[in-house]
């Protein structure tokens, strides 16, 4: 489990700085970090979350605002639950 | 009543039976709308605020949801003004706002913290239409309105703060008029809208134009994502979709332009950049073209393409819009004059004035040409900087960035990411000590977060050209990174 959890967050980690606009690497993505701290966009989060849906095939829905999804811990956490595996 | 009163008074009565608006929790026939707005005037009534007189300020924050419709129907009603003003701004710009406009009232989705704004004291609150109604003390009316002022919006401004744009009744009603009958909207239409209510793309196209005719309209909010734009569009049988380029970006990375739905036949665009791949690419998947428009927030919407193409074109003049530009390869600024022109600033006299050529056109800061009647946009004159569709003043962030202790000067600027989308960027000069976390947080507190710089950079010095002003290449060749100064 521990091992997908790591596979899950590395994975977000990357979507995270790909939809991100080169402000910050996946060095500076510590779990508990704010993307929008970080200098994330609506834009941003937009790309991230097209990204996520294509990719992990989960539908994030941003009605519920994006603070849930504000860090790479809440990330794995939104996803998880949206597979039904758990996390929130 | 006033010119914009009474003809949504009249409108909401001639189609009672059809539906007017819809959220994700609510869809309203026009006659229930007529009796929400009825309610929620009188409520509205009975909070008092801090008024000097008849004519009720009221700031609606809020993001899109019939309640906003409501509440800014309910205000015009009353015969009062409302203050259309940003979900996203911060406290800073709220206190700026009304320490300009005077507000009496403000209605907002939550109730406020403590950081409602600075100088601003609840005195009662309660609900209207769902939202947190708060009484607000006005201590005196920094500027008095004109007498035919019915609505006032606000742009990024000139000024290194908002400008509040005063609108008088036929104006608005003018910009309606113009885009229901230069696109075709009809009763038949179902409007599907993602763009804020404060913001001009929807004030144009969508508030007040639709009820004129007696079509629906459904209100998205949060961000538009490719998924959610679809979802709703089926669900609504949306005939026509209004978004920033962005959700149109996002329907082709997710691939679902072909499931749009079936009734979708018109597909607008405005305030930002449309790329040429995102255009192409949606009439490939969707199967229809996206109409980019041209509009001001001074002036309203002024140009449509009624039958789009793979142009970069942004239409001809709607009815009652002159424009002048230049020709092919030799661009000018745009001048324009339209049935819906804003009467002035608020908050800064004389500003909109000077903008005024004798003739009466107003000069927008955009550069162009005209092809055929056609309007092209090539740049712009004015210092604006445009993410996504909304404007901002490099001017009024950097002075936030100065605040901070330990920056001797700033400078913000636009530059392009991977992406190809224009981000916010700003070159601090100041000490060893400062943090590009810190300077993004000092922000986030004082600014709306559209507002928030995607890059800082701190240096010993501003790179300036060789007359000393900021040199924008040396700075924009900062590139990206976060990295403190060695």
């Amino acid at each position: 489990m521990s091992t997908d959890t790591d596979a899950l967050r590395r994975t977000l980690a990357r979507l995270v700085v790909e939809a991100g606009d080169d402000a910050f690497t996946e060095r500076d993505l510590t779990p508990d970090a704010s993307l929008r701290a970080l200098g994330y966009s609506s834009l941003s989060y937009m790309r991230l979350i097209d990204a996520i849906e294509n990719e992990l095939g989960v539908w994030l829905d941003p009605s519920l605002e994006t603070d849930g999804l504000d860090t790479l811990a809440g990330l794995a956490a939104v996803v998880r639950a949206s597979r039904g595996d758990g996390g929130v | 009543m006033t010119p914009l009163a009474s003809q949504v008074t009249e409108s909401l009565h001639r189609h009672a039976e059809r539906v007017a608006v819809g959220d994700a929790t609510m869809i309203l026939t026009y006659r229930e709308l007529t009796d929400h707005v009825e309610r929620a005037a009188a409520t509205l009534r009975t909070f008092a605020g801090g008024a000097r007189d008849d004519r009720r300020r009221v700031g609606i924050m809020a993001a899109n949801s019939v309640s906003y419709v409501i509440c800014y129907l309910a205000v015009l009603r009353n015969g009062w003004v409302p203050f259309l003003i940003d979900a996203a701004s911060g406290p800073a710009e709220l206190a700026s706002i009304n320490g300009d406009c005077s507000l009496d009232l403000l209605i907002q989705d939550e109730r406020p913290g403590e950081e409602i704004g600075a100088g601003i004291t609840v005195t009662s609150q309660g609900t209207v239409a769902g939202l947190v109604l708060s009484a607000l003390r006005t201590v005196e009316r920094r500027h008095e309105l004109l007498d035919d002022t019915e609505v006032c919006r606000f742009t990024s401004g000139s000024t290194g703060k908002p400008n509040c744009v005063e609108f008088a009744g036929a104006a608005v009603v003018g910009a309606a008029t113009s885009w229901a009958t230069g696109t075709g909207l009809t009763g038949e239409d179902r409007t599907l809208c993602f763009a804020a209510l404060s913001n001009g793309l929807a004030f144009n196209t969508s508030l007040l134009a639709t009820f004129l005719v007696g079509a629906a309209l459904h209100l998205g909010r949060g961000l538009p994502t490719g998924t959610r734009v679809v979802t709703l569009s089926r669900d609504t049988g949306a005939t026509r979709l209004v978004g920033f380029p962005a959700l149109y970006e996002s329907v082709l990375r997710r691939d679902l332009g072909a499931n749009l739905g079936d009734t979708l036949r018109v597909a607008i665009s405005s305030g930002a950049p449309l790329a040429p791949a995102t255009r192409a690419g949606f009439r490939s998947r969707a199967g229809i073209w996206i109409a980019d428009y041209y509009g001001v927030a001074e002036t309203g919407p002024l140009t449509f393409a009624a039958a789009p193409g793979a142009g970069s074109g942004l239409g001809t003049p709607l009815p009652n819009v002159r424009l002048r530009a230049g020709v092919p390869g030799e661009p000018t600024e745009i001048q324009v004059a339209s049935a819906s022109m804003a009467s002035r600033y608020l908050n800064a006299p004389g500003v909109l004035e000077a903008r005024r050529t004798g003739d009466g056109y107003h000069r927008t800061g955009d550069e162009g040409y005209l092809d055929g009647g056609e309007l092209f946009l090539t740049g712009r004159t004015s210092r604006m900087i445009n993410v996504n569709g909304r404007k901002i003043d490099p001017l009024e962030v950097a002075r936030v960035l100065r605040e901070v202790a330990g920056v001797r000067d700033a400078v913000v600027f636009d530059t392009t990411d991977r992406h190809d989308n224009t981000v916010l960027a700003a070159v601090v000069a100041g000490d060893h000590a400062l943090d590009t976390d810190g300077l993004r947080r000092h922000c986030l507190r004082r600014l709306a977060g559209y507002k928030v710089p995607n890059r800082i950079r701190v240096l010993p010095e501003i790179p300036a050209n060789s007359i000393g002003k900021p040199s924008l290449a040396a700075l924009r060749a900062t590139g990206p990174g976060k990295e403190r100064m060695p």
